[in-house]
């Protein structure tokens, strides 16, 4: 096992891959001369060269759409969008062509690409640069969405991504990048469509994915000292979304909290939320908490930022409501 | 002058007639209620795709367009049959009923569609090129789109990206004249739109597109340059007879200006041409369009006969592996 | 720290309980749980008990009074301190918001003194089943602790119509789990939500409690040890424990939940169904003599009623006209004889039934008494267990009745009145002997069952009875 970072993580998948799959190309913003905005690429325009490492203009619809072109026609790109943000405006790519075109085709085309970027709050930028759009993307049929919350699952999953013959949105985080961890020195896959139980317990299921999976986690380990037995379930991918992990999990614990630190309308977590009480209404023994973002624009003033997103003290205490515990 | 080629001549007629009478058999059975949804005729402008299409090297070129793409279809070598199918929602059409009149796709005949958002299809069809080079194939891609696209920022994007990438794409703007019910000239700064390409250093150029030969020698000087890696904007000047769409009521334009451009038919103007060069043969005229007129009959024979698709294929062609589907629910079975 | 010892909502729709009888006097010490008082509902008689240890300064609401929900009923504390001051200090927080229970700041601890008062049968009012609970008002409040959500009271948020307070999924399938009826278990989740503590707590405290404060069984002439009683005094019933024994003498008593579903439904039966009655004395000696034998070296005896309605279901086998429903425009014969036995109660009755009794030998149908009939008396059967009975047989031999007529317990269309055997002069043959005798009455609703049918059936079951040999044919 070598320890290394989530943007180590990420570059070994696109290298090897790269080194694999001649039909492998990376296209994005920076991602070629200036070795990345979040250095994610550092190295591979050195080793592959400009045909396969491409700065593209700062045109996220026209970039996008051409690399689902080049996916229909045989190619297996990766787009980098520097950060999920800026993809609201590749949009239009993503929904109505990548995911459309098997399905208006009648199965006949296949659309093998990655989009990847920073998905979800950082710090200090504000409320264009600091959203969670997990939704955007989970909602669309067509699409498959995984969202890797460690380096290990960050390097297996964007591999699998990579390989996938359909269009997978991989939601990385700026504030996971450095993050290190312990990644298998063998060439490993994660499948998509499988969750991880982060941390196994037996009172409480709390389900998680991206960097809400280290609050869970802690929040488990501060829960442990009062006696309460918390199992984490991080999703790692959201579409396909593993029930079956979330239902033995809810099965077992008889109560559940969701974390998404996306906005609560019409999210991953509300989605997951109403699934587990659809699917385990005769094992919940207290209503689905559900801890997600403040339902207001990300702001500046980091106080104020932090109080916006779920925290493992916020968690903690959504699990004392689901056990009927006093704070 | 060079000296005519009486049979590409004869050729492009039937070409033309063969969309011609596809696009009439299409508004009827719409009529009859056999077609619903939004279904985009292409009447009028036959010389366009007949032309530049018919250039091209189907063995190697790639062909994308908008939602009026029946007349790209066929001339891109589709079969009418699956293309009539698709429009009914049968499960023999080439998208097995998922896509409709205007999601035609034949990768086997290098036809990519058939895109239903104003100008998404640019950026594709550029995506398109970008493998082309990259493979090496030698192929060009050719993407068709209206003068309403021609203001979309995916066609600027698209094309300064052809440009710096060296794609071999040609952008080709079929100017009706009409984005919708919008006259092209209340919404355009330029009054020629080839003149937008100078604005990506590329080679743009107006062709008449009611003159197949011409748009013809435009596509074969275009595509030369393309496959040099030079990318061109062609603006082909045409007209559409029919409304935007079925359900267009035509009330911003006059019978009078849907008459003077008939009197350019495409059709009429390439048939003057055949008997300009003493060339013209009523029995193969006659033929021609009997063909045609049989062509039409048997697509919708073959349509009407064509089963309707199963419920349970709604859970296909969505995924390349193994389905999935969230929500927990069967729509065609009713379990959970 | 002296704390009120509030009068508490002990069901969902409790105004206010009577004080039947205190059980500590003042100036007596108490620990945690010990019962203070009994106090009538208007569901049940439960005993109150002390939520602390300490003595009882004041007893503010004597015995007989009625006292509403939030009112302070005695004072508990240390011995010395101002009772007085405590209570002035609750009249005046009550003054400012009279009538509401004040909500305990800590969750409520669920008691466990359980009091068994099941339907009848399936009816659109199922009884609520009172429950035990007790709130402290602590003398000297906390503030209290913004959004704390478990601190609701049922009045607050009423029972569901069903009868049933709300509770978790998780609580509901561990009470399944349990056979406790959730009735039974008052919540501590918010808005009183019963949740899976709550059963756990109530059915371990059930298990412990149940046979310690269960009336004995002398109401119910259920048990393999019922034999020919003709001694009268043994015959009648000793007085019942609580409201029964204490307070019935010039006194309106309000409706139980139980007593108003007893008089929907059979009140329903007498006025809908017409009833005719079908009498016959069967000789019981052959019978006895076979139960017997087979008690003979058994330790527990089979029960006669086991007998009775083995025997019964072999005559409806025959007479299946007998074992039907009444459904407006149809009749139902049912496919088996599922025979409900009736079991007084206190404050009413209950009709466990066993299913399918011509399939069952006479041991398994014991059995199944002697696992129903207890759980009857304690409140723990759960519909599917008392309901959709195709017979029922009631049985009030062993109060001494030499025979009566019952009202037809609905869905079926008819029941068996079996009255005490006793020894009767009977002629056989040219002489007069002394032979043991049961009267039974056949209680049938004529839309089902006509006279004829009625009287064959009785005549088969007699003769089956009296020649249980037959029944084997």
């Amino acid at each position: 096992m070598a320890t290394m970072t989530y943007r180590e993580a990420l570059n070994r998948a696109m290298d090897e891959e790269m080194a694999r799959d001649e039909s492998v190309v990376l296209m994005g913003e920076e991602v070629a001369e200036y070795d990345g905005a979040y250095k994610v690429s550092r190295g591979l325009l050195a080793k592959y060269g400009d045909g396969r490492v491409l700065d593209t203009p700062i045109t996220e619809l026209g970039f996008t759409g051409l690399g689902v072109g080049a996916a229909i026609a045989g190619m297996r790109p990766i787009v980098e969008w520097m950060t999920h943000n800026f993809a609201l405006l590749a949009l239009d790519q993503v929904v109505n062509e990548a995911a459309k075109l098997r399905h208006m085709s009648g199965g006949r085309l296949s659309v093998p690409i990655v989009f990847r970027g920073p998905n979800g709050p950082a710090e200090y930028l504000s409320s264009q640069h600091s959203q969670a759009l997990a939704s955007y993307w989970v909602h669309v049929p067509g699409l498959r969405v995984v969202s890797p919350s460690n380096p290990a699952d960050a390097y297996g999953l964007l591999k699998s991504a990579i390989r996938d013959n359909d269009p997978v949105v991989v939601l990385e985080s700026e504030l996971l990048y450095g993050d290190k961890g312990e990644v298998p020195d063998e060439e490993t896959l994660v499948p998509i469509g499988k969750a991880a139980i982060a941390r196994a317990g037996t009172d409480v299921t709390i389900v998680a994915f991206g960097r809400p999976v280290k609050y869970a986690l802690e929040a488990a380990a501060i829960l442990e000292q009062r006696g309460i037995s918390a199992e984490v379930v991080d999703l790692r991918s959201l579409r396909p979304l593993d029930e079956d992990t979330i239902m033995a999990s809810v099965g077992k614990t008889g109560r559940a909290v969701v974390v998404d630190e996306s906005w609560p309308a019409a999210s991953v977590g509300a989605y997951v939320a109403h699934r587990i009480a659809s699917e385990r209404f005769d094992s919940l023994d207290a209503p689905v908490e559900f801890v997600s973002s403040e339902d207001v624009p990300m702001p500046y003033n980091h106080a104020l930022e932090l109080a916006v997103q779920p925290s493992a003290s916020k968690i903690v205490a959504a699990v004392l409501r689901a056990l009927y515990l006093e704070a | 002058m060079k000296k005519p080629d009486i049979e590409l001549y004869w050729n492009l007629r039937n070409e033309m007639t063969r969309i011609r009478r596809f696009e009439e058999k299409t508004g009827q059975m719409y009529g009859l209620r056999k077609i619903g949804g939004f279904c985009h005729l292409y009447n009028g402008q036959e010389a366009v795709a007949v032309g530049f299409i018919g250039a091209m090297d189907h063995e190697k070129d790639k062909v994308l367009t908008g939602y009026r793409d029946h007349g790209h279809a066929l001339a891109a070598g589709m079969d009418p049959d699956g293309i009539m199918a698709e429009l009914f929602g049968k499960v023999t059409g080439v998208s097995r009923g998922k896509g409709g009149s205007m999601h035609l796709f034949d990768q086997d005949k290098g036809f990519l569609g058939g895109n239903g958002i104003v100008g998404a299809q640019i950026p594709v069809a550029v995506g398109v090129a970008f493998a082309q080079k990259y493979k090496k194939t030698r192929g060009a891609t050719a993407v068709f789109f209206g003068d309403g696209a021609i203001h979309q920022g995916a066609f600027h994007e698209a094309l300064n990206l052809a440009k710096i990438w060296k794609l071999p794409a040609v952008l080709i703007c079929e100017n009706n004249q009409w984005g919708m019910g919008t006259s092209w000239k209340r919404v355009s700064a330029v009054d020629d739109f080839s003149l937008m390409a100078s604005a990506y250093g590329v080679r743009g150029e107006q062709v008449d597109g009611m003159d197949v030969l011409a748009v013809r020698d435009a596509a074969l000087r275009a595509l030369d340059d393309a496959r040099n890696g030079n990318p061109v904007l062609i603006e082909a000047r045409t007209y559409r007879y029919k409304g935007h769409s079925m359900s267009d009521p035509q009330k911003y334009r006059t019978r009078d200006e849907v008459d003077e451009y008939r009197k350019q038919d495409p059709i009429y103007l390439l048939e003057e041409k055949i008997k300009a060069a003493n060339a013209w043969d009523e029995k193969l005229a006659l033929a021609q369009d009997e063909a045609a007129d049989a062509m039409a009959e048997q697509a919708v024979a073959f349509a009407e006969s064509s089963p309707e698709p199963a419920l349970h294929t709604i859970y296909e062609d969505i995924y390349a592996g193994v389905p999935f589907f969230m929500g927990g629910h069967d729509a065609a079975t009713g379990r959970a | 720290m002296a704390i009120s010892i509030l009068m508490t909502a002990l069901s969902p729709t409790m105004q206010d309980g009577v004080i039947a009888e205190w059980l500590v006097a003042e100036g007596q010490t108490v620990k945690a749980g010990d019962a203070l008082c009994e106090i009538e509902t208007d569901k049940a008689t439960m005993p109150y008990e002390s939520p602390r240890a300490g003595t009882i300064l004041k007893i503010i609401a004597p015995a007989g009074h009625k006292a509403a929900v939030g009112e302070t009923i005695a004072v508990l504390g240390k011995p010395g301190e101002d009772w007085q001051a405590i209570v002035d200090k609750a009249q005046a927080a009550s003054t400012a918001a009279p009538a509401v229970p004040q909500p305990p700041a800590a969750p409520l601890p669920t008691l466990s003194t359980q009091s068994a008062f099941p339907a009848l049968g399936p009816s659109a009012h199922p009884p609520a089943i009172p429950v035990q609970v007790f709130s402290i008002q602590n003398a000297d409040p906390a503030p209290a602790i913004p959004g704390t959500q478990t601190s609701q009271t049922y009045t607050d948020h009423p029972a569901l119509p069903s009868g049933q307070p709300p509770s978790s999924p998780l609580a509901r399938a561990t009470a399944r789990e349990h056979r406790l009826d959730l009735r039974g278990v008052r919540g501590s989740g918010p808005h009183g939500r019963v949740v899976q503590r709550d059963v756990l707590a109530a059915a371990s405290n059930a298990q412990a409690a149940v046979p310690a404060t269960m009336p004995a069984t002398h109401m119910i002439p259920t048990q393999g040890s019922m034999a020919p009683r003709n001694d009268a005094a043994a015959a009648i019933s000793r007085p019942a424990r609580g409201a029964l024994r204490s307070g019935l003498r010039d006194k309106r008593v309000p409706l139980s939940k139980m007593r108003s579903i007893i008089a929907e439904r059979l009140g329903a039966s007498w006025t809908q169904a017409p009833h005719f009655f079908v009498r016959a004395a069967v000789d019981m000696e052959r019978l006895l003599e076979l139960r017997a034998a087979v008690n003979e070296d058994r330790e527990r005896p089979v029960s006669l009623n086991a007998f009775v309605m083995r025997i019964t279901a072999a005559a409806l086998e025959r007479h299946p006209g007998i074992n039907a429903s009444w459904e407006g425009d149809a009749i139902r014969y049912r496919p088996a004889a599922d025979i409900g036995l009736a079991v007084a109660l206190d404050g009413g009755l209950i009709t466990p039934v066993v299913r399918a009794c011509e399939r069952k030998g006479v041991e398994q149908i014991d059995a199944e008494l002697a696992d129903l009939v207890p759980r009857a008396r304690a409140g723990t059967l759960f519909p599917a267990e008392y309901s959709e009975a195709s017979f029922t047989i009631s049985n009030l031999g062993s109060s001494g009745v030499e025979e009566f007529t019952a009202i037809i317990n609905p869905p079926g269309s008819a029941i068996l009145a079996l009255g005490a055997v006793s020894k009767e002069a009977v002629v056989r043959g040219d002489a007069i002997v002394a032979r043991r005798t049961m009267r039974i009455t056949l209680s049938s609703d004529h839309r089902v069952i006509d006279g004829a049918a009625a009287a064959a059936f009785v005549g088969e079951l007699k003769a089956l009875l009296e020649e249980p040999a037959r029944a084997l044919l």
